[in-house]
């Protein structure tokens, strides 16, 4: 019995295995095709530097950044704008997640948030681009679409 | 070498016969504009003297060149053979090389001496310095050790030789208020009386006989301070009161019979004149009267009588106020005829604005106080065409003196036109003289005419590709010339109809990056009319240009707000319609809030609350609004639409931006964008400066900007 659960386990894992790479196959695919992400599978590690910002920590705002963009933005600079962004806007006291992300053909992955600031009467959406650094998705830039 | 000529001349002179001696111009006479000419203008030897005394053997004075215009103010005196002439400023010259001149060459430019102060840095020093009224020779006449007592200190005698001036001496203890005279070549000071208080405002009478002064004096029974006019006869050293308000600032008229000078009663101003003989006073003019916010609503200080006698200049403030208030109103100079009627504004306060105060200190406490820029301290030229004035912004004063600041002196023509700086300092006073004069020759120049002044459009290239320059949202014009774009801006027109109580410039610029074609800058800093209502002066401004340089295109360069001005007019949102809209060839926008400011789109009203501070139509630039702009086609009439924007700020979820206006924001599709790192302007939010100061470029200043645009130009005037 112990055996037949047992090598059904291996089947189920076995199909799991090859489901997956059926799956990766198809999101290559469907990269190409500007078609969605499987969310389920891919939203959590994009998330997770989002939010990052809206702590308006620097440290953690830092640790969100790509390189490519702290080094456009200026290290000192940074620090600086963070600070005055939080006597002008006031906390992060929203952010929705309002599409799927996408894959661009660069590789870099492209979602679209709703934000609330607390000093803002209106939220903004802002498009937000990520690009993978050593293994960890960050911040590869932020572009207010409205309004 | 001069030997030589004196002897060429003379013998010239003996080999003609004594009737054709007389063959100069008959019409050569005391009172008329002289020029030199016959002489070899291509032998710097050959040159006209003039002398001290009507003699071949007296002392040279200048040497003159073929085309040197001169005043005839004395003479003929016939000795050695010869007729001179005395040239007024210069000396004596014999009248072979002399013809009447051509209206068209009589010198323009303000002709005499101005008297004026300047303090020393980190310094109580007082310079008392003087210039030519066309900006050439300044020198220092004296150094004083400590700053002049109150305000308006000194005033020239009729002949021009000695000035009087207020003065605090003593100690604080034991004050010794006085009136002195200083000689201007010997520098010999005198003390001709003592006052009853510290004083101010003195004026010398035409006659010479008399100097008016007011001094603050403490009435004990009211326990206040009140400033009394006085009268001091220089015969008799006599000093009479004139006055029993509270009045200041007198001047006398023309004819020494009379006194001008204001109140400083309640919140409004009145100018009025005081029979000095008769001993009868009579209110003139009051701005409760014809309350005027454009001109003048509220106190009036130092007015300022026209030798002529004709008008009377004064400093008028914008609004009520009492005048212990005056410095935090906006001041202007204006004038009136000598009996009250025809208020005019002679001078805005915009035109003197040399930097954007901030008001962060107690009332008479910092020195970097802000006050509204003002206008003050008026004078007139010897002949009543010109006024200089003084233009003072971040300063800091009080009744009795002690000023910072920024003091820079302007001239200007008495009907308004032909603006001028001519340097910084403050009190200037025009020397007074009986005849025009004019500058020191310098040999050897050639011509040493003074360059004429001119509101003439000049037309450098072969097409003339006229350029109009629209500032931004809390701008003004002078944005172009601070920026290095143009110099030299003269104001061409003021629109008075377009606009309630507004005025709105056009500007001239003298110099510019754009070498080809004449440059305009407007004005419309003195709107808090809506964007659609500032628009008019878009088709307004164009309308002038056209008929002046009979171009039938212009280029427009705007800056921020300025595009959304440009295209209200362009896209037929206007009130009043315009069929054509033809007009504009060029339109390079530069930071263009096209579908509005992040910040106001966001709805942050703490940073709107300070951009309406700097510019009343901030809360105007959001998409919504502009949502009707945005929806319609551009128009096609426009050969080359660019345009550039700065992204030298970056704020979270925003991403990068010029501080103002979002990439986004400054886009339009189907126009060519560039984009690189500068900033909106230096009117950001204080906040905001703190936080990318001190890399921020604005983008008027980058190099970039000026490159972009000019290349564009190139190509179109080519």
């Amino acid at each position: 019995m112990r055996n037949k659960i047992l090598i059904s386990l291996l089947i189920v894992a076995a199909f799991a295995v090859g489901l997956s790479v059926v799956l990766l196959g198809s999101k290559t695919i469907q990269t190409q095709n500007q078609q969605t992400v499987q969310p389920e599978t891919t939203e959590e590690p994009f998330k997770k530097p989002i939010e990052g910002l809206t702590s308006l920590d620097p440290i953690a705002v830092e640790g969100s950044l790509s390189k490519t963009l702290i080094e456009k933005i200026g290290e000192e600079r940074l620090n600086q704008n963070l600070k005055i962004q939080k006597d002008i806007f006031g906390e992060v006291t929203e952010l929705t997640f309002i599409n799927e992300p996408t894959e661009n053909p660069d590789g870099t992955v492209t979602v679209e948030v709703a934000v609330k600031f607390e000093k803002a009467e209106r939220p903004i959406i802002s498009q937000v681009i990520l690009i993978k650094e050593e293994w960890v998705w960050k911040i590869l830039s932020t572009d207010l679409l409205s309004p | 070498m001069l030997r030589m000529l004196l002897v060429v001349l003379f013998a010239s002179f003996l080999a003609l016969s004594r009737e054709e001696i007389t063959f100069s111009d008959p019409t050569v006479a005391v009172g008329t504009w002289v020029e030199v000419f016959g002489l070899d203008q291509n032998n710097l030897s050959d040159y006209l003297n003039v002398q001290e005394t009507p003699s071949l053997s007296g002392k040279e004075n200048h040497h003159l060149y073929n085309d040197y215009v001169a005043y005839i103010d004395e003479g003929p005196v016939e000795t050695e053979g010869y007729r001179w002439w005395h040239l007024a400023n210069l000396g004596w010259a014999v009248d072979n090389w002399l013809r009447v001149t051509y209206e068209e060459k009589i010198p323009k430019e303000p002709q005499g001496r101005i008297l004026f102060t300047q303090y020393g840095e980190n310094s109580y020093y007082t310079f008392l310095n003087i210039i030519n009224a066309d900006g050439t020779n300044k020198e220092n006449l004296m150094v004083f050790p400590n700053q002049f007592c109150g305000l308006d200190p000194y005033t020239w005698s009729p002949d021009g030789k000695e000035i009087a001036f207020v003065d605090c001496g003593g100690t604080e203890d034991n004050p010794n208020y006085q009136i002195n005279k200083l000689n201007i070549e010997t520098k010999e000071i005198v003390t001709l009386a003592s006052t009853p208080g510290p004083s101010s405002g003195p004026s010398w009478s035409p006659d010479g006989n008399s100097i008016a002064f007011y001094s603050e004096i403490y009435l004990a029974t009211e326990e206040k301070i009140e400033s009394i006019i006085y009268v001091l006869d220089l015969k008799t050293s006599g000093i009479i009161q004139v006055t029993d308000i509270d009045s200041s600032d007198p001047d006398w008229s023309p004819d020494s019979k009379s006194l001008v000078f204001n109140s400083g009663i309640g919140t409004s101003g009145d100018l009025f004149v005081a029979n000095i003989e008769e001993r009868n006073t009579n209110k003139i003019f009051s701005s409760e009267v014809t309350f005027d916010p454009l001109c003048c609503a509220g106190p009036i200080v130092q007015p300022s009588w026209s030798p002529v006698g004709d008008k009377i200049a004064f400093t008028c403030a914008d609004t009520r106020s009492t005048i212990l208030y005056l410095e935090e109103h906006k001041l202007r100079i204006c004038t009136i005829n000598a009996d009250g009627s025809e208020i005019n504004k002679l001078t805005s306060e915009q035109e003197n604005f040399r930097s954007l105060p901030y008001c962060t200190g107690e009332y008479y406490s910092e020195p970097t106080q802000c006050y509204q820029p003002h206008n003050r301290f008026s004078d007139w030229s010897p002949d009543g065409k010109q006024v200089v004035f003084n233009g003072i912004t971040e300063f800091t004063a009080n009744r009795r003196g002690d000023l910072n600041g920024n003091f820079d002196i302007f001239i200007i023509n008495s009907d308004g036109t032909n603006f001028r700086p001519l340097t910084e300092g403050i009190y200037p006073k025009w020397q007074p003289t009986t005849v025009m004069q004019v500058p020191t020759v310098t040999p050897p120049t050639p011509t040493a005419i003074p360059p004429t002044p001119t509101q003439e459009i000049r037309f450098v290239g072969k097409e003339p590709t006229p350029i109009l320059l629209v500032h931004g949202c809390g701008g003004s014009a002078y944005d172009w010339e601070e920026t290095g774009w143009v110099s030299g801006l003269s104001l061409i027109e003021t629109y008075t109809d377009l606009l309630p109580f507004t005025e709105i410039y056009l500007y001239q610029a003298e110099v510019s990056i754009f070498a080809d074609s004449a440059v305009f800058s407007l004005d419309y800093s003195n709107s808090g009319a809506s964007l659609e209502e500032t628009a008019q002066i878009i088709p307004r401004s164009l309308d002038s240009i056209k008929s002046v340089t009979a171009a039938e295109k212009v280029i427009i360069i705007s800056h921020s707000m300025g595009a959304i001005l440009t295209r209200y007019y362009l896209e037929d949102f206007l009130e009043e319609k315009y069929s054509e809209r033809s007009d504009i060839s060029v339109f390079l926008m530069l930071a263009p809030p096209n579908n509005g400011s992040f910040w106001v789109n966001m709805g942050l009203e703490k940073v709107i609350d300070l951009l309406k501070l700097q510019c009343p139509q901030a809360g105007s630039l959001n998409s919504e609004d502009l949502e009707p702009l945005n929806s319609k086609e551009l128009s096609t009439s426009v050969s080359t639409y660019r345009i550039a924007a700065g992204n030298q700020c970056w704020f979270i979820f925003i991403g990068f931006n010029d501080c103002v206006v979002t990439t986004k924001d400054a886009k339009i599709d189907g126009i060519p964008f560039t984009q690189y790192s500068a900033v909106h302007s230096d009117l950001l939010p204080l906040a905001l400066e703190q936080a990318v100061f001190p890399e921020l470029t604005p983008i008027l200043e980058h190099e970039q900007t000026k490159k972009i645009v000019l290349q564009i130009y190139e190509e179109v005037v080519k």
